[in-house]
């Protein structure tokens, strides 16, 4: 039943991935194309879903969007957890007052409430990819940098570590074969749970205004947009923040079964 | 005691550092960001546009000339005399504005403490007792989904079905308690979720423990030892979670406040930063620094009261 | 009873009292009865002075004392000594006649007579003197809604002097002819002397005005509450007490109405078309629709871009179907427009609106050749919360794409708009102008003339020596009947020279329950609240 679960979300998980990746050829329609005299229209032969309040495939939209808000939250978690992986790397490894001043620098980043701050950043640099990655990266790299470092302690702690640096090995040497396959998992569970929240981020600042530029088609921009018309056509909404809902509890049901597997091996779940 | 004295010392001395980072990061993304408060200030009639020298005049009224780190200086020598400056907008002092939009904000957020609380603690204990049956599995399903939601969309549901439908709940408003019950679940839903499933995991983690199973053996029951013994043992994470949720709401909500109208310190933060009013961010983000602060030192205190293998420090 | 049973229980027990504690208390008003049999509507008899009209609208209507004016001039709290009727002339309110000199230097104003303001002080000669010693004070004076600058509003005002108790004369270094217009509603607004600082004209309390109701309370951002002024001279307000909130969402001034806790919206954007729409299909709800002074416009920057080729502008204006624009998008009510003056003036004329596509590509190929060119075009996010526009631009987007202009759409708040349109870098502006004042020469000044102030703040480089030379004679003239034929002269010059692009003109649709109350219908721009009234009276 769990493992019927897990592999449905993994299903799940690649069929967005492959909409996105190959919208041209799945998508029917252009998902930008405007017929103001045919909106809110009925699923038929030509739209499969049905139009928009603009006249616009609300299935092709829907296409381009998995590639847009998955590849987005993805990249952007995949930015974060480099920039914080890094970061705490260098902080346990290297320890001392560089380890003081990164943990206080980490202290200061999980005190800001991270919706004001991601907002503050989109608002100040304005809207745009570019603000996005930057805001979802400074907002949740501690969290990343903070695992990371108390792995590196905790592996530096083995003996076999020792062992190493005994027979000469040198630190870059040591992280990549020792350290790294340890904090693998770990951080792939942190990063799952993040690609969720990263979406919902992303929708989130598509509602105050601050998300991306229209009309990419994006399911946090097209729940927004959504918002003067559901209450004359509940699609436009259900179908957008379908997508969203599913695609989250499939990375939040991966995210559960890996961290069972982490419990499994019986390390630092605790942590999470 | 004397311990727990030492130790609040000590983090009470962390948040110098931590408030002048988090202003000093302010300031920083101020400068880097586009548009120039006085510009704004002088264009607030759109009908209106402002000449050249009446945006340089306001400019230099405003302090906006002068070198960033003097202008730093000045406003950190204001905050140490208690005065956190004059929005940059409408020349209303910021500290007075934040006092007139903080009670909402507190008792948004203390409801919502409340109900994260109870309702985490009691969705925790209910499924960790059914583990591995059907009300175990279909409640973490309901779970995982509303924190798949996205926030607005549920506070448009709320308002649909309380409101609209069943008309037992105003729909927006902050005249009296009963308008704060729909926002304070609409923020609460998700946190409230994430902290049953981190209950839920932490008693069942508890449960395969050694003492547990002494006691089992002993012939205490499941539902007892969960209270009695388990419970206490699993609540810091839980706690932490709840408390780090409570922190960001004690920085306000900005959507939920938009969608609700209640008034507060998100809505507050909003329009700082569409204006650019400076002198209103830096009073917030203080306030936000503060508040982390203390809400992560009483988290501390109370997980070591819960547990207390937990030594305060490390 | 076994433990886990007995657990289960007591959790249970405190599950279900928070829930009725949360639920319990409103339950009584209605319990989702259906609307239109609601108690409160099918007898109205039961209406007693205590009972309070709740509206809402999206912004505060009460601002406080750094607003120059308190309050908006909708809520009736203060009046003004002129306004304009449906036509767009100046109507006498606390002033009933005036006269100029020859050359409209000197105006006297003949005061309305037995005027009390709030406080139960009389309204004469010298509290107007008083009120333009304020107004001088003002040159940028703060507000929401309109700002104060008594050099644009009253150019050259030398001061007013008294003449005999109801009389006054107000002089100015310059003719001014056409002085009432300026002086509509908010630059004429008269409060009773004491509530202002005397160096700085701001107010220090809640200022005391004439009107029809008191404001007794302000929570800021919250809500404002009216009650009946009983010695106001005009005919008195039709309803004692009225609650206006401040709903923010539009979706929830939706749920609001629907839900009865509102019974009616007001001010700008106050609701939806597509809600509206929703509204309107329930027996219960009517809208009142009023033309208004917006116009909503489309600027391209005409600096150094080919939007300087005047066949080029035209070929956009060409593509966009203004009336399909207004009938999927503003539910109808709005009118398509290619005429740069709004239709409240009373100087403005009917003038053709075309949509040819065919003949946009047509010119687009003249100018462009078989050539693309990027546009960016951008609006503030301020004009998502009055209407469509984002659907609107994504549209016109999608119109421009079939004739070689491949544009993008952006969002972006007002700081980031004046930096960039000081700087030149919007390559198209989407916005809504009002004809706060319907003095023609100064709208058709600020566009058409070479150092008009939208021509230059918005870079549309639009430069006619003609049109120069007609905008100097009209702000010059005494003649009323020259000046008329000017400005259907430049009107018309504006609607094929196009140096922006009108796209419609605004109504102001305001959904109320008509099972609750009436008087929505008159009331408009010109008209405050003390119409409103319970169905079937008090």
């Amino acid at each position: 039943m769990k493992k019927a679960l897990f592999y449905a979300a993994l299903a799940v998980l690649a069929v967005f991935i492959t909409a996105g990746i190959f919208a041209e050829v799945l998508a029917p329609c252009d998902p930008n194309a405007v017929d103001l005299a045919n909106p809110l229209a009925a699923p038929s032969s030509a739209h499969w879903l049905g139009t928009d309040h603009l006249g616009r495939d609300l299935l092709s939209r829907l296409i381009y969007g998995s590639r847009s808000s998955v590849f987005l939250a993805f990249f952007a978690t995949g930015c974060t957890l480099m920039a914080g992986s890094l970061i705490g790397l260098v902080s346990g490894w290297a320890g001392g007052w560089l380890d003081q001043l990164l943990q206080g620098v980490v202290n200061l980043f999980q005190g800001i409430p991270s919706t004001a701050f991601v907002a503050a950043v989109l608002g100040l640099l304005g809207p745009g990819i570019r603000s996005l990655l930057i805001a979802v990266a400074a907002s949740s790299w501690a969290g990343f940098s903070r695992v990371v470092r108390n792995q590196v302690l905790a592996v530096r702690e083995l003996h076999y570590i020792e062992g190493a640096r005994a027979l000469g090995a040198g630190s870059f040497s040591i992280l990549c074969r020792h350290v790294l396959p340890n904090i693998m998992l770990p951080l792939l569970v942190l990063a799952a749970a993040r690609v969720g929240s990263t979406v919902l981020t992303v929708a989130a600042m598509s509602f105050l205004g601050l998300g991306l530029r229209a009309p990419a088609a994006d399911w946090g921009i097209m729940i927004s947009d959504a918002k003067l018309y559901y209450i004359k056509d509940l699609k436009v909404l259900l179908a957008p923040a379908a997508c969203l809902t599913l695609f989250c509890l499939s990375i939040h049901l991966i995210a559960d079964e890996l961290r069972d597997r982490l419990d499994g091996e019986g390390d630092g779940a605790h942590m999470l | 005691m004397g311990h727990i004295l030492r130790y609040t010392g000590k983090k009470l001395l962390w948040t110098v550092p931590i408030l002048l980072g988090i202003t000093l990061l302010a300031f920083g993304l101020g400068l880097a960001a586009r548009g120039d408060p006085a510009v704004n200030r002088a264009s607030v009639d759109p009908d209106y546009v402002p000449t050249r020298e009446e945006i340089q005049a306001l400019r230099e009224a405003l302090g906006l000339t002068v070198p960033a780190p003097v202008q730093y200086g000045r406003w950190m020598a204001g905050v140490l005399r208690g005065d956190l400056g004059r929005s940059l907008m409408d020349d209303k002092p910021v500290l007075g504005e934040m006092l007139r939009l903080l009670p909402n904000t507190l008792i948004l957020s203390g409801m919502a403490l409340a109900v994260i609380a109870a309702a985490g603690i009691f969705g925790g204990v209910l499924l960790a007792l059914f583990h591995g049956r059907f009300v175990d599995a279909a409640g973490r399903a309901v779970l995982v989904t509303v924190m798949s939601v996205p926030g607005f969309c549920l506070a448009y549901f709320l308002i649909w079905l309380f409101a609209q439908k069943l008309r037992v709940l105003p729909s927006s408003g902050a005249e009296g308690p009963l308008h704060f019950v729909l926002p304070c679940l609409a923020v609460s839903a998700a946190s409230a979720c994430a902290a049953a499933r981190l209950l839920r995991a932490s008693l069942l983690g508890e449960l395969g423990r050694n003492y547990i199973l002494t006691a089992r053996a002993k012939g205490l029951g499941r539902g007892r030892l969960l209270l009695r013994h388990a419970l206490r043992n699993a609540l810091p994470p839980t706690v932490t979670h709840i408390a780090s949720a409570f922190g960001g709401l004690l920085g306000g909500s900005m959507i939920t406040e938009q969608i609700f109208s209640v008034p507060g310190i998100g809505s507050y933060a909003l329009a700082a930063i569409q204006n650019r009013d400076y002198t209103a961010l830096r009073g917030y983000v203080l306030f936000t620094g503060l508040v982390f602060v203390l809400v992560c030192l009483g988290c501390d205190l109370l997980c070591a009261w819960l547990n207390p293998q937990i030594r305060l420090g490390e | 009873m076994n433990p886990r049973k007995r657990l289960l229980g007591s959790l249970l027990a405190g599950a279900v009292s928070l829930c009725l504690a949360a639920c319990g208390g409103p339950a009584a008003p209605d319990t989702a009865s259906p609307a239109p049999s609601a108690p409160a509507a099918s007898t109205p008899a039961a209406h007693g002075k205590e009972d309070v009209i709740v509206l809402a609208g999206a912004r505060t209507l009460a601002p406080g004392v750094e607003d120059v004016y308190f309050s908006h001039k909708l809520l009736g709290a203060w009046e003004p000594l002129i306004s304009a009727d449906e036509t767009g002339s100046p109507v006498g309110v606390l002033a009933e006649r005036w006269q100029r000199n020859e050359d409209a230097t000197a105006w006297t104003f003949y005061l309305r007579q037995g005027v009390r303001f709030q406080n139960g002080e009389a309204f004469n000669a010298d509290i107007v003197v008083e009120n333009f010693k304020r107004y001088q004070l003002l040159e940028n004076g703060y507000s929401r809604y309109t700002s104060f600058r008594v050099a644009d509003l009253y150019p050259g005002l030398i001061g007013c002097e008294k003449v005999d108790d109801y009389t006054v004369t107000v002089r100015f270094e310059q003719p001014v002819p056409r002085l009432l217009f300026n002086m509509k509603d908010y630059a004429s607004c008269i409060f009773c002397p004491g509530s202002w600082d005397p160096e700085t004209g701001c107010f220090t309390e809640q200022p005391v005005g004439t009107g029809p109701y008191v404001i007794t309370e302000v929570k800021e951002d919250e809500y404002a509450v009216l009650k009946a002024f009983d010695g106001y001279w005009g005919e008195p307000a039709k309803t004692e007490n009225i609650r206006v909130r401040v709903i923010s969402d539009p979706q929830a001034r939706y749920a609001a109405l629907d839900s009865e806790e509102v019974m009616g919206v007001l001010d700008l954007g106050a609701m939806p078309a597509a809600l509206g729409d929703e509204l309107l299909k329930d027996s219960r709800f009517a809208m009142a629709v009023h033309t208004s002074n917006i116009t909503h416009f489309m600027l391209l920057k005409g600096e150094g871009t080919p939007f300087s080729d005047v066949r080029l502008r035209q070929a956009v204006s060409l593509a966009i179907d203004r009336q399909l624009i207004v009938d999927q998008l503003w539910g109808g009510y709005a009118k398509p427009t290619q005429n740069l003056i709004n239709r409240m003036c009373p100087d403005w004329v009917e003038l053709p609106v075309e949509y040819d596509m065919d003949r946009a590509k047509e010119l687009a190929r003249e100018v462009l050749g078989e050539q693309r060119i990027q546009v960016d075009m951008y609006t503030r996010s301020l004009y998502l919360d009055r209407g469509p526009y984002k659907e609107m631009m994504e549209y016109i987007q999608s119109q421009l794409a079939q004739i070689g202009i491949d544009a993008t759409v952006n969002i972006i708040d007002s700081s980031t708009y004046s930096e960039m349109s000081e700087n030149g870098e919007l390559g198209a502006n989407f916005m809504t102008h009002g004809m706060a004042n319907l003095n023609a020469y100064l709208f058709l000044n600020m566009y058409l003339g070479s150092e008009g102030s939208y021509n230059q703040s918005q870079h549309l480089a639009y430069h006619n020596e003609y049109a120069d030379g007609l905008l100097t004679e009209m702000r010059g003239t005494l003649d009323d009947g020259r000046f008329h034929a000017l400005a259907v002269e430049l009107q018309e010059i504006a609607n094929t020279q196009l140096p922006v692009i009108p796209l419609f003109y605004d109504t102001s649709n305001l959904i109320y329950n008509r099972e609750q109350i009436t008087g929505y219908e008159d009331f408009t721009d010109h008209v405050d609240l003390s119409h409103l009234a319970w169905v079937g009276g008090v």
